[in-house]
């Protein structure tokens, strides 16, 4: 006797559907496949990721330069802490052997065995140093021609270097690139990069000798290391570090964190030990690392986690669904048998699960298997993007793919898989568990006594295909019901993701950018930041003495220095500010709370200076009084007049707000053009705040002024004034020690596209945390938020293509049911004489209804769906603007709606091929 | 005039050890305005005759003319306008179209061939085939008579040069049967319709002007038949008095016959 009499059915059912089962079965496979892609790729695609970016400037986290004993101890304290090594610099010495006269130095840098590791330093002959006698020297020495080999021994004599000024004339010399001033008489070390001068007419070079000796042995050369300049005196040279080193006065540290551990504190910890001494952070690691802001990839990966795996389950409950749905009419024939022999609704309803498990038995291995293979293709064919998107080609190349296989994930995948297979034979199930046996072998045919008029169209010539498409659709619309369904399903899931996408894309950016206004910087290639006013100046006339530099204009802003009336700010701005600060306080705040915490009386406004030929088409796109914008006695400025306010922008001292919440605000003040904002600036000098009468020469939205500015918002008015405007404020806040309140000019650079050698230069000096200036180039931009939003989008594409699929499986399938339906009656119209081109026009006639009535169906579930994404997200983050991409829509319903006209053209032309005979033969 | 002719038709099913001859060289054919019985037993292979001579089925070898055209020559379009212009065929199982009321049902070959609506002739043949109550009815709400009625409908109204049909009555009742045969007698009658008809009822085959008899794919008998008819019968068919082949058989035919005729007679006298 069978085990199981109701399975055993079932099962010969499977094997009697071949084609039904299968596209349950793909379907399964294809939706194991993708939570495969989300969970194991989401592990890959981050470790990838961040094993690349230890590529760039190693494997540490953190380094500190010049730390005592007593501040290593603090560290190695710190419970996020994981590992920690030490180097040292140990001085300059005498290279005699150099080729290259400008570079006569070694500089020797003793490391731990665990630095050579985090650094990156890569051999290129011998091996690395063992014990102290030991060194191994750049490559770079080697290319200048230096006559060494390994096995050489060099003498060490080690010295401080330092430069004098000695022309009285010269009050100071800047060297930008190293970021010195000196002044007549004074006497200052030189950073470990400084070049080799000699002597100069206005200062000179000082050699001292520590006294400090040795006799080290190269046993090797290696790459350039990345922190060496090519323009140094000194090459770098590496020798071994004992551990004894705690015992000496300083030396460095490089730790890297545990990352379970690590929370966003972890800066402070660091500013608190270093207290003043130099320490540098590995960012392009961190940022791949997760965890060490809100902001991260993982906070990322982990929504775009939840919106896949949803996705997925929807497309594939319905596929499902759609295939229990179309083949029910046979199945409540056979289960109502089974039922009139005496099976229970239980056992019937069980049929329907075995079914589903047992093809989830064969599928989940499958799936998962595929899934692997898909992401190990997708991560080889997305390695050069993603490594040109992060500016990263170099160590792409240098760092293979493996697929990392964490059991949780595992786990995950079968669950999900396990969950989604349960909701989609449940309701199946249910129906069938319903219906009795008597209606189950009878089938619920119901005869209509409607009558139906001769359409009108017959009175018309060549109607007979609309007619036969439009009384298909009519008088019996659930014969093409499971089509309508599933090109509905994929409309809405091409409009919902691409909605979806958008939100998400646009969650990210708010996210990443929140924190600030930005201008645009598009039409510039570089942008300088000077943070010493000095060194800035030296470079800014270097650059626009430039032959390779089209245009430097100056642009510069003004923060916390003007302070206006609460009135100035409208309505809409305090209420957003009023929740923020409920949110922060986990309460509704009285008035007098609300009052005390957060004064009312006297708000910040900023100024951005731009130059006047901006600032012109500015005013000629908003609108704004040219004339007034650009004159520059009388105050005027341009307001931007739209912003945000979120709880990353606004923080409150010591306390974390309830959850995140963004606020946009369309009209940061209520004012008009002409009307006059009464500006504080406090002036150090007279001691007390002068009021600047500043008009209104404008107001300007986002869109308006959307080529100058990033359309995140602030959360500050901002008023746009000219140079003369910004010169004036300037001149109040002055004093002797310096200005009052933040200030930062920058230099917008457009070069004449060649490279150039000033730049390179100028860029070699943000590496470490005290530069002068800071040079920014357009692909600098590119390295973390808009990288991890492309990344996003690459992603969220993807997964859409993907998911497509389980919706076109559903799609092909239920066309295939309709056309197998149809066949008897196609070869009635046959053998009545319609040509196959008359029939493939009836087809084409009941597609556009089909897909009619699907778009209708999908408008109105999208439009559902869309209003729960936007409240969900409006929720969760804010009132922030998702706009619903009508190109990315459109190109969807094109594409639905050639995807079903295709297959039905297809399958017709299968069900034409075969014999009209057999189906008029076949019983009514 | 011979309207239809059909030369050396055979046609095979299968291959190797499983192929069953269908068709064994057949060859006759028809005048125009003739009616053609044909019998034979079961698997005899009267429908795949049908069929080939309808030009839905395609013959092993051989051909068939329809009015001087070797429809099997024709590419599959124009046969397809050629099926909706010269033949009507009518199945037993009515194979109307379900979403079509019985109107549309019926003009449905003329539309396909891009005409304009005959409103006149469809009021005629609904009428002739007594639809007139039923005409906006779909054909799920018609009983088998009324369902078969249409079908015949749609056969008759481009006029084809040939209407064949498979055991029309094979699904009815004898009474119904007996008046979907009076239909197709009197449009052969009143209209010179060519029509050639297989059945199993030998009383109704011997209401034809011939009769084949079809045993294993082969014709083995081909007869005139020479029946007592009314006198007005008689005068229309005169021309086939020669071979008279009764006996036993026409005994079968009798009453039906009798039947069939008074009403005819009202029906004919009406129209003429
Ligand atoms: N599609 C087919 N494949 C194989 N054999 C067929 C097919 N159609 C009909 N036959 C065979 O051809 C023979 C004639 O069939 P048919 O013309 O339907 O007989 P009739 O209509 O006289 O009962 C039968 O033996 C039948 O089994
Ligand atoms: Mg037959």
């Amino acid at each position: 006797m069978r085990k199981n009499i109701v399975f055993y059915v079932t099962r010969q059912y499977m094997k009697k559907n071949r084609r039904r089962t299968f596209t349950m079965f793909a379907g399964i496979v294809c939706m194991v496949l993708l939570m495969t892609c989300v969970f194991v790729g989401k592990e890959t695609g981050i470790g990838y990721l961040q094993e690349v970016a230890s590529l760039k400037k190693g494997k540490w986290h953190v380094s500190m330069f010049d730390i005592t004993k007593k501040q290593y101890e603090e560290v190695e304290a710190l419970t996020w802490v994981k590992e920690t090594a030490l180097s040292k610099t140990l001085g300059c010495i005498d290279f005699a052997q150099s080729g290259n006269e400008e570079r006569p130095y070694l500089n020797v840098k003793g490391y731990t065995s665990h630095c050579f590791d985090w650094m990156n330093i890569t051999l290129l002959e011998g091996r690395l140093p063992e014990k102290p006698g030991e060194i191994v020297v750049s490559e770079s020495a080697r290319q200048d021609g230096a006559r060494i080999a390994a096995g050489d021994v060099i003498e060490a004599d080690f010295f401080t270097r330092s430069v004098t000024g000695t022309d009285a004339e010269v009050k100071e010399t800047v060297f930008p690139f190293q970021q010195l001033i000196l002044h007549y008489g004074e006497t200052v070390e030189v950073p470990e990069n400084f070049p080799y001068y000699e002597e100069t007419e206005s200062f000179r070079e000082n050699k001292e000798y520590t006294g400090q000796q040795g006799t080290y042995e190269v046993v090797g050369f290696i790459e350039t290391p990345s922190y060496e300049d090519s323009s140094a005196a000194a090459y770098t040279a590496l020798t071994f570090l004992e551990a004894d080193i705690l015992s000496e006065d300083v030396f460095n540290l490089t730790l890297k964190m545990d990352l379970d551990k690590v929370s966003d504190g972890y800066f402070m910890d660091i500013v608190k030990i270093a207290a003043g001494s130099k320490f540098d952070t590995n960012d392009t690691l961190l940022a791949f690392s997760g965890n060490s802001s809100e902001m991260t990839l993982n906070r990322l990966v982990r929504y775009m986690t939840i919106f896949f795996v949803v996705l997925i389950m929807a497309a594939s409950v319905l596929l499902i669904y759609n295939v229990f749905n179309m083949s029910f009419q046979e199945r409540s024939r056979y289960l109502g048998m089974l039922c009139s022999v005496g099976a229970t609704g239980r056992q019937k309803k069980s049929s329907i699960f075995y079914e589903t498990f047992y093809l989830m038995l064969f599928a989940l291995p499958i799936g998962l298997g595929l899934g692997i293979g898909v992401i190990y293709v997708a991560m080889t064919v997305f390695r050069p993007y993603i490594g040109a998107l992060m500016n990263m080609e170099e160590f792409v190349e240098a760092c293979p793919v493996t697929i990392k296989i964490v059991p949780e994930n595992l786990v995950m995948v079968a669950a999900f898989s396990v969950l989604t297979a349960v909701i989609s034979a449940w309701l199946p199930a249910r129906k069938i568990g319903k219906i009795g046996p008597v209606e189950c072998i009878r089938g619920n045919v119901e005869k209509k006594s409607r009558q139906y008029k001769m359409s009108r169209m017959l009175y018309r010539a060549k109607a007979a295909e609309g007619m036969l498409a439009r009384n298909n659709l009519t008088r019996r619309s659930q014969k093409t019901r499971s089509v309508q369904r599933a090109a509905a399903v994929f409309l809405v899931l091409l409009i919902v993701t691409a909605f979806g996408s958008s939100a998400v894309s646009r969650v990210v950016t708010l996210k990443l950018k929140a924190s600030d206004f930005t201008m645009k910087r598009e039409n510039y290639d570089y942008v300088m930041y000077g943070n010493d006013d000095i060194i800035y100046e030296a470079v800014k006339k270097e650059i626009q003495a430039d032959p390779g530099i089209t245009q430097a204009v100056e642009w510069g802003d003004l923060m916390f220095v003007g302070e206006v009336p609460g009135s100035v700010y409208s309505a809409e701005y305090d209420t957003a500010r009023r929740d923020i600060f409920n949110l922060y306080y986990h309460r509704e705040l009285t008035d007098e709370e609300y009052e005390q915490e957060a004064p009312t009386d006297s708000y910040v406004v900023n100024f951005m200076m731009v130059d006047d030929e901006t600032l012109a088409r500015m005013a000629e796109k908003t609108g704004a009084d040219k004339k007034k914008l650009l004159d520059r006695e009388r105050p005027a400025a341009l307001v931007l007049n739209e912003g945000m306010m979120s709880t990353d922008s606004i923080s409150v001292w010591e306390r974390e707000p309830e959850r995140y919440r963004y606020y946009r605000i369309h009209a940061m003040t209520d004012l008009q053009a002409g009307d006059v904002i009464p500006v504080s600036i406090y002036s150090p000098k007279e001691e007390k705040k002068q009021v600047m009468p500043l008009e209104i020469a404008g107001l300007g939205s986002h869109e308006e002024l959307k080529d100058y500015v990033e359309e995140v918002g602030a959360n500050y008015l901002w008023l746009f004034v000219n140079e003369g405007v910004y010169a004036q404020i300037g001149k109040i806040i002055e004093s002797e020690t310096g200005r009052y309140g933040m200030s930062d000019r920058r230099l917008m650079i457009r070069t004449n596209g060649e490279p150039n050698q000033l730049i390179e230069r100028v860029k070699k000096l943000q590496d470490g945390n005290n530069a002068g200036v800071l040079l920014s180039g357009n692909e600098a931009r590119m390295e973390f938020g808009d990288a991890i939003q492309s990344i996003a989008n690459v992603l969220l594409i993807s997964f859409v293509l993907l998911t497509s699929v389980i919706c076109l499986l559903n799609l092909f399938n239920s066309v295939q049911g309709w056309m197998t339906g149809s066949s008897r009656e196609f070869a009635v119209l046959k053998s009545v004489g319609m040509s196959g081109g008359q029939l493939r026009k009836m087809l084409l006639y009941e597609c556009v209804g089909i897909f009619a009535r699907a778009l209708l169906v999908a408008g109105v579930f999208s439009a559902l769906l869309i209003y729960v994404i936007r409240f969900g997200f409006h929720t969760l983050f804010g009132n922030i603007v998702i706009w619903l991409p009508v190109g990315l829509v459109a190109g969807a319903v094109v594409l639905a709606g050639s995807v079903l006209v295709g297959i039905t053209l297809r399958c017709c032309a299968k069900v034409q091929k075969e014999e009209i005979l057999e189906n008029i033969r076949r019983e009514g | 005039m011979e309207i239809l002719r059909c030369e050396n038709l055979s046609k095979v099913y299968g291959a190797g050890d499983a192929q069953v001859k269908a068709l064994d060289d057949v060859s006759f054919s028809v005048e125009a305005g003739e009616f053609v019985s044909i019998v034979g037993p079961s698997g005899s292979g009267k429908s795949t005759l049908l069929h080939i001579l309808g030009g839905v089925d395609k013959p092993t070898g051989g051909k068939v003319f329809i009015a001087g055209t070797d429809i099997h020559a024709l590419n599959e379009n124009k046969l397809a306008v050629f099926r909706r212009r010269q033949i009507g065929l009518i199945y037993q199982f009515y194979n109307l179209l379900p979403v079509l009321n019985v109107d549309e049902n019926i003009v449905l070959p003329h539309l396909l061939d891009g005409r304009k609506m005959d409103k006149e002739r469809l009021d005629m043949v609904v009428e002739s085939m007594g639809l007139t109550e039923r005409r906006n009815n779909l054909p799920g709400q018609l009983s088998g008579g009324q369902q078969q009625r249409v079908s015949i409908g749609r056969a008759l109204f481009n006029h084809p040069a040939i209407v064949l049909a498979d055991e029309p009555t094979g699904n009815l009742d004898r009474k119904t049967g007996v008046e979907i045969i009076r239909l197709l007698k009197e449009s052969n009658r009143s209209q010179k319709q060519t029509l050639i008809l297989i059945t199993h009822d030998e009383g109704i085959a011997l209401q034809a002007d011939r009769m084949l008899c079809i045993e294993d794919g082969r014709i083995t008998r081909d007869e005139r038949i020479r029946m007592r008819q009314s006198t007005e019968e008689a005068s229309n068919s005169g021309k086939h008095k020669d071979e008279f082949n009764a006996g036993s058989k026409g005994k079968d035919g009798f009453l039906p016959k009798q039947n069939t005729n008074s009403r005819g007679t009202a029906i004919g006298g009406d129209r003429q």
